[in-house]
């Protein structure tokens, strides 16, 4: 095998060793790694063996409570004109139903599962950004609950999970509701992306070594598709959230015809988020599914190479079916053909792996415990989901069933089937992982059949209310239409769910213990690393994997790695470490120091929750000084990062030295970076597809830009403050006298430069006579002025705290991570805002 | 990078091409009508040139040296991720026969 960083891959063959371990190897491992001990370290930990149990459960959490709203709403529904709910107030649960299940449980389930199974499924000790890992599931929990309360101060949202303008605008939405959701859902969507950040750089950099693509587990994979899509798709609901908040809060007529804003600039935007979200669920649960099955049906998974290529290949099409849920919208007829075949495509990559699964249960011997039986009737009803997705695809047949009750069965076929059954049986499966024992297999066993009962006789019906043409969101209906009767089965149904979650809440109270001295071990003879003895740090060594299947192919394994026999068996100078490794061969590459726990993270989440919440109400001074606290506890938190380091390299077992640090490309900072603006161009690129959408809209209603020369100047001052912050590091890395002054100095050069010229764009259409709320075109071009400024204020903090650590001694050659990284921000930040600039300058030109 | 675009080169051209196809529509929506033959014979051409690349693709892939183990399994997923573009693509493509 080709080495991808030089490494040689035979030192391998040293392990695992045959010497006996140090005395006090493994004490001064468990003592870098031990758990809280006081009952304040339960909420600064940062492990993700605590933050991933917690994180599923909150998760669950908000499953149960948006399964109450579903019982309230089918209650309401289970006879016609029924007065057991007020209209407003249906309104409301209905909209925080699909809200909660889709922002506050699916999403953040899967991402759970990710950070509490990953680390050990890779062989690392923990994630490469724990404490990163921390401030998301500090600031998802802490948003969702406020935003749930909304609903007992009757400030719920009320516009429907999809929010569409005009309903939501502030003409037919007049109080703060729909500002709850904006401003909830907007910063809950943050946290997910601080949680993908820490899943793709985990995936890619912290895998044992010699777990190359192939021989990473496909959970993996399905946790770095669905990542990699969160990258791509969340920034598109953040921006629309953003311009909806702007419409309402100040005026600015992106959605409003009168002015030249269109409300289908809400549904491209939201739905190119949307549909994505579909799989960005379904993804991870399909991977759980493809490692569960193979495990319970004792043998490998069909088909895994096809397996992958369909996830990669669901993750790309899902980019290309977001507008057919605009069928009905009086979109050009060659468009909606396009998105109706696209969307009949997507039944291609889904199918493999559905026959993927399904050759796999017949070529084995398939155990139909509770996992087993949750895996298999997931199947099921996810096809059966996806069968009549395909019949939703065919735009006639959508056209009958728009809006229906059809469809809200379909959704509900997909997403249980998709996610929930899957996640079911990701509980039962990997439980015994975190618990001292695994939960009642016969208790299990009659949750799976009150569940899987229940979901069909709840929403099989829903078809036939749907094709007698029961529209979806109604508060209740008159008798005499035929849908009495479909209805009230329906609710029957609905409450079997119920009971059968009600029972797995008593299973999980009176079994788990998720934080006991012992696990309960691998019951189900499970093949991945996850199953390897272990304890807070993961791992007590790390292996060299050399199959898919490592605990049914490397005999003695699990006996090797408990005995330190294999790579960072100890915690040397009692830091918590992990191996970072390449990203296609996993070579290791160096040992990454893991943070300790501190409260910063969490006071972080606290007040960056507080100023988007405070700012619901309308209550400004208090969000700024919460957003104040906010940065100063984030730069805190930041303060210890990239600090000094006594010991140049680690032995990493059996001779083999590893450098403590590493710059530029090779390091997790660097990559995590480059994911942070990835987010920013889409939410900029995104930003510029509503810029010309809304000028195809109403070409009319566009001024001509102010003069060139204007436009000349500012991308001169962007250019130089590209320059600066490109050339930083280098200066910084000749290490020559008063280099980190200059570095500084000139990532300084960079901030001042980025904002002065997006300020004197800004001034330049002011002055122009372009005012935000007259026209959509005042309002296009300030929100790209804004989100271009809006990086340039971040630069200016960065250079801000860039420039306190070079006063505190904190900027040195050998350690240029920090200024690598604010350089590469700042680069960023001047070159996207010469897009903009060119964009809004040039495009449409003179106007018309 | 040069691995990772490999393996996914076939689907990374199947993204552009449905989402450039919506682009052409919606531009042809704009300046003249979807209806008008141009629009369609342009979206004929990408689509041709799409399926040209992917074949390209497919026969860089094919032809390179027979790697070991990871790149073998590499090829294997960027030759199946290209067979199912090239279906994705010209079954996009059909809507402009109609």
């Amino acid at each position: 095998m080709t080495s991808e960083t030089g490494f040689d891959v035979r030192k391998y063959d040293r392990f695992p060793t045959e010497e006996p371990r140090p005395d006090g190897e493994l004490g001064q491992l468990e003592a870098a790694w031990c758990g809280p001990r006081r009952p304040g370290e339960w909420i600064t930990a940062i492990n993700n063996n605590i933050i991933g149990v917690y994180y599923v459960g909150a998760a669950m959490l908000f499953f149960v409570l948006a399964g109450v709203l579903a019982l309230l709403m089918r209650t309401q529904l289970a006879l016609p004109m029924t007065g057991f709910l007020p209209q407003d107030t249906y309104n409301q649960i209905f909209t925080m139903h699909g809200t909660v299940m889709m922002f506050l449980f699916a999403v953040p389930a899967v991402e759970a599962l990710g950070v509490l199974l990953l680390p050990q499924m890779l062989g690392a000790r923990d994630l490469p950004f724990p404490r990163l890992g921390a401030y998301a599931f500090w600031a998802y929990l802490i948003g969702g609950l406020a935003f749930f309360c909304s609903l007992f101060f009757g400030l719920a949202p009320d516009g429907g999970w999809f929010m569409y303008p005009p309903l939501t605008g502030m003409t037919y939405s007049p109080g703060i509701n729909a500002d709850f959701w904006l401003l909830g859902i907007g910063f809950i969507e943050i946290s997910a992306i601080a949680g993908a950040i820490e899943i793709i750089v985990g995936v890619l950099k912290t895998r044992a070594p010699g777990m190359t693509l192939d021989k990473l587990p496909v959970f993996a994979w399905a946790m770095l598709i669905f990542a990699c899509m969160i990258i791509i798709a969340f920034p598109s609901v953040i921006l629309a959230t953003l311009l909806l908040e702007l419409e309402r809060a100040l005026g600015w007529p992106f959605f409003d015809p009168l002015k030249g804003g269109d409300p289908m600039l809400w549904q491209h935007l939201f739905w190119f988020f949307g549909h994505p979200e579909v799989y960005i669920i379904f993804l991870p649960a399909a991977g759980a599914m493809s490692t569960i099955i193979p495990a319970m049906a004792r043998t490998k998974l069909v088909g895994h190479p096809l397996v992958v290529m369909a996830m990669l290949a669901t993750g790309f099409i899902s980019f290309g079916v977001w507008a057919h849920h605009m069928f009905t919208t009086g979109m050009p007829q060659i468009s909606i053909n396009y998105f109706s075949a696209a969307s009949m495509a997507v039944s291609v990559p889904a199918g493999v792996q559905v026959f993927a699964w399904i050759a796999t249960i017949a070529a084995g011997k398939m155990r139909f415990t509770t996992p087993g039986l949750f895996a298999v009737g997931g199947l099921v009803i996810f096809v059966m989901g996806g069968l009549t997705g395909v019949m939703v695809a065919m735009v006639p047949f959508d056209w009958q069933a728009h809006d229906s009750y059809f469809i809200v069965a379909h959704l509900h076929y997909v997403l249980i089937g998709g996610m929930v059954f899957p996640m079911f049986a990701a509980i039962y499966y990997w439980l015994p992982m975190s618990s001292v024992r695994p939960l009642s297999e016969r208790m299990g066993k009659w949750i799976f059949w009150l569940m899987f009962a229940g979901h069909n006789i709840a929403f099989l019906p829903m078809h036939l209310t749907g094709l007698m043409g029961m529209p979806r969101r109604v508060y209740t209906y008159l008798p005499g239409r035929g849908w009495d009767l479909p209805n009230f089965i329906s609710t029957i149904g609905a409450f079997l769910f119920g009971l059968a979650v009600l029972l797995w809440v008593i299973d999980m109270i009176r079994n788990f213990r998720p934080f006991g001295p012992r696990e309960a071990g691998n019951i189900h003879d499970g093949p991945g690393l996850e199953w390897l003895p272990s304890g807070y740090y993961s791992v007590r060594s790390v292996p060299v994997v050399k199959s898919l299947y490592p605990l049914w192919e490397q005999k003695g394994l699990a006996k090797e790695v408990r005995e330190g026999r294999w790579f960072l068996p100890g915690a040397a100078g009692g830091e918590r470490q992990t191996l970072v490794t390449s990203p296609l061969n996993a070579e290791p590459q160096y040992v990454l120091r893991l943070p300790r726990p501190s409260p910063w993270h969490v006071f972080g989440a606290v007040f960056t929750a507080g100023f988007f919440l405070i700012l619901t109400i309308q209550a400004y001074a208090a969000a700024v000084i919460s957003g104040v606290l906010a940065i100063y506890c984030i730069m805190r938190w930041c303060w210890f990062l990239d600090a000094p380091y006594s010991r140049k390299a680690t032995d990493i077992g059996a001779g083999v030295r590893m450098p403590n640090y590493v710059s530029g490309p090779s390091s997790h900072g660097w990559w995590a970076m480059v994911i942070v603006l990835i987010v920013g161009g889409m939410v900029c690129l995104l930003a510029g597809f509503s810029y010309v959408f809304l000028w195809s809209r109403r070409p009319d209603l566009w001024q001509a830009p102010p003069e060139t020369a204007s436009m000349m100047l500012h991308l001169g001052v962007l250019a130089l403050a590209g320059l600066c912050a490109a050339g930083a590091p280098r200066v910084l890395r000749r290490a020559r006298r008063g280099a980190e002054t200059l570095a500084t100095a000139l990532l300084l050069i960079s901030a001042i430069g980025a904002a002065t010229a997006t300020g004197l764009e800004l001034r330049a259409w002011w002055f122009a006579g372009l005012k935000p709320d007259a026209t959509s075109q005042g309002a296009a071009v300030f929100a790209l002025l804004g989100w271009a400024g809006t990086f340039a204020g971040i630069g200016a903090l960065m250079g801000l705290y860039i420039l306190l650590r070079r006063t505190f001694g904190r900027v040195s050659a050998d350690r240029p991570s920090t200024v690598d990284l604010i350089g590469l921000f700042m680069a960023y930040t001047a070159g996207q805002a010469a897009m903009v600039v060119l964009l809004i300058r040039l495009f449409p030109g003179g106007g018309s | 990078m040069t691995r990772w675009l490999a393996m996914t080169a076939g689907l990374l051209i199947w993204a552009a091409h449905f989402l450039g196809l919506y682009l052409l529509a919606s531009a042809a929506d704009v300046w003249s009508s979807t209806e008008a033959a141009a629009g369609r014979w342009i979206g004929l051409g990408f689509s041709l040139l799409c399926l040209a690349l992917i074949a390209v693709v497919a026969v860089v892939m094919a032809r390179r040296p027979l790697p070991d183990g990871p790149g073998l399994w590499e090829r294997r997923v960027a030759l199946t991720g290209a067979l199912v573009a090239a279906v994705g693509v010209t079954w996009q493509t059909t809507p402009l026969a109609f």
